[in-house]
């Protein structure tokens, strides 16, 4: 007699792409609570903007008085500090601003930022923060005009002048009894926004249609996202982006209206098109790499089935273990491995140089060899699109069963 | 670190460096009617720029290298590598997707 468990049932084709989807699920919520709880940031220390005082005097939660200390034990004011945050491009930037008695900035510090280690070392090195010290506490701190914003660190110069803006007027109304006027940033729509949303119009229509010169539209696609996501505007989707998500950072829609678009744009045309129209259509690095597949002849790399199998579960540990880091963090800085930064803008560590290089020689022989077995936004994208067709098909057995019901 | 790599801009290693660019550019005539490629011109002008370039890499990298310069040689090295070597599987491709005329025995 045969046993039951001696008989060996054939496991569905998604048995263990559903079990990993639950637990990468699981393990998100999990790692976003953990991270949430352990990142308590201590105060910043207000000296750092207010160098000759003594001691700091709470006054609120994100302001505080700076004093000396006479010998005649009495104190004197020797300025305000005043805590902000703005929203980056990849999560809130806080800035400490010190404003002196006669309402001059004294010294801005960034006590805390989530943007990607490589972009914010630019602010560091260009001094951008040392623009701001002398200027009165009610200038409008207008990138352009009394601020220079740091070359491809842009968003970030912007996120600190409004942090430094919003810092200064509350201590210029608090304390120096100014009035400020409230400065709001006109909705910037312009040719990233116009690009994004052509190049998705591009791409779901290329998905669905089958026209005679789909191939050639592809390719001017291609060549369009690569040099404007990638080369002019340095936009490109990141598991950074995914992470800043997952946390609830958004940069300023006013200001980054593209960001919107293209973060929107990849789930809302995916799960509606159930396809994804970035990586294939006008994803910058990918359009590198076919670029130089066309020069070198690549040809899709198929090693034997558990090879890839194997390739395709390290592809998704990667993307796994970058969320997971940047959510545990609580900075989507974390989570960047990727090598678009060092192509479109030059910028990244040296392993990461080193990876550019050996991708950019392989694609020459292999088709998109970072797609196929690195990025992490193909895995993630298939978490989402597997989420997504899951849901709806335990929704249509729902559905199908309370119709059996009712008829019956 | 100056001292150590100074050999680089020594006028005996840039003697040897000549000696085998010459050498190897003498030597592509012979490759290419060994492999039956049919060149005209117009290849002959690009294998020469890609030439120079290559070239140029090298004296560039060394340079920096000579000069004590490692961060430069490594990024010199690199950033003019890659290039030289799309280049290359490109021109490689172009000169032998061509109509080959029989080698010569």
């Amino acid at each position: 007699m045969i046993k039951k468990d001696q008989i060996k049932t054939k496991k569905p084709k998604d048995y263990w792409n559903k079990r990993a989807a639950i637990f990468a699920i699981v393990s998100i919520i999990i790692t976003w609570i953990i991270g949430y709880a352990i990142n308590n940031e201590a105060p910043p220390d207000c000296k750092m903007v207010l160098p000759s005082a003594d001691f700091c005097k709470p006054l609120d939660n994100d302001s505080f008085e700076g004093v000396i200390q006479n010998e005649d034990r009495t104190e004197t004011i020797v300025g305000w500090a005043s805590l902000n945050e703005a929203p980056g491009y990849a999560g809130p930037v806080k800035v400490m601003v010190g404003i002196d008695p006669a309402g001059t900035v004294l010294g801005t510090y960034v006590t805390s930022n989530s943007e990607t280690p490589n972009y914010y070392e630019r602010i560091e090195n260009e001094k951008f923060l040392e623009e701001f010290i002398g200027l009165p506490v009610i200038s409008p701190f207008k990138i352009g005009e009394e601020i220079e914003a740091v070359t491809r660190a842009t968003v970030t110069s912007n996120a600190i002048a409004e942090a430094v803006r919003t810092a200064s007027y509350t201590i210029a109304e608090t304390q120096l009894g100014l009035e400020v006027e409230t400065i709001i940033e006109p909705i910037k729509f312009g040719a990233p926004e116009i690009a994004i949303l052509g190049l998705y119009l591009v791409g779901y229509i290329g998905h669905r249609g089958n026209f005679k010169y789909k191939k050639q539209v592809r390719w001017l696609s291609l060549i369009i996202g690569m040099v404007y996501l990638g080369f002019i505007f340095n936009i490109p989707v990141t598991v950074a982006n995914f992470t800043s998500l997952l946390l609830g950072y958004f940069p300023n829609w006013r200001t980054n209206l593209y960001w919107f678009f293209l973060m929107g744009g990849i789930l809302f045309v995916s799960t509606v098109d159930n396809k994804n129209p970035y990586c294939q259509w006008f994803c910058p690095f990918g359009a590198a790499q076919e670029c130089l597949g066309a020069i070198g002849g690549a040809r899709l790399w198929s090693p034997g089935k558990s090879i890839r199998r194997n390739l395709e579960w390290i592809q998704r540990g990667l993307a796994f273990g970058a969320i997971i880091l940047g959510l545990l963090m609580r900075n989507p800085g974390f989570s960047s491995f990727e090598i678009f930064g060092n192509l479109f803008s030059f910028t990244g560590s040296w392993p990461q140089w080193v990876i550019l290089v050996i991708v950019l020689l392989l694609s020459l022989f292999i088709k998109r060899p970072w797609c196929n077995y690195l990025c992490p936004i193909d895995p993630i994208m298939d978490l989402v699109l597997a989420s997504h067709r899951w849901i709806k098909q335990e929704f249509r057995k729902i559905w199908q069963l309370k119709n059996l019901k009712k008829n019956s | 670190m100056y001292e150590k790599f100074a050999y680089f801009t020594t006028p005996q290693f840039w003697f040897f460096m000549g000696i085998l660019f010459v050498g190897v550019a003498v030597g592509l005539k012979v490759f290419f009617e060994d492999k039956g490629f049919e060149m005209n011109w117009w290849k002959w002008l690009l294998t020469a720029l890609l030439w120079f370039l290559i070239f140029f890499s090298v004296m560039a990298a060394f340079t920096f290298l000579g000069e004590g310069e490692t961060r430069g040689f490594w990024i010199g090295l690199a950033l003019f590598g890659v290039i030289d070597i799309i280049l290359g599987v490109g021109l490689w491709r172009l000169l032998s997707g061509g109509k080959k005329v029989p080698a010569k025995s």
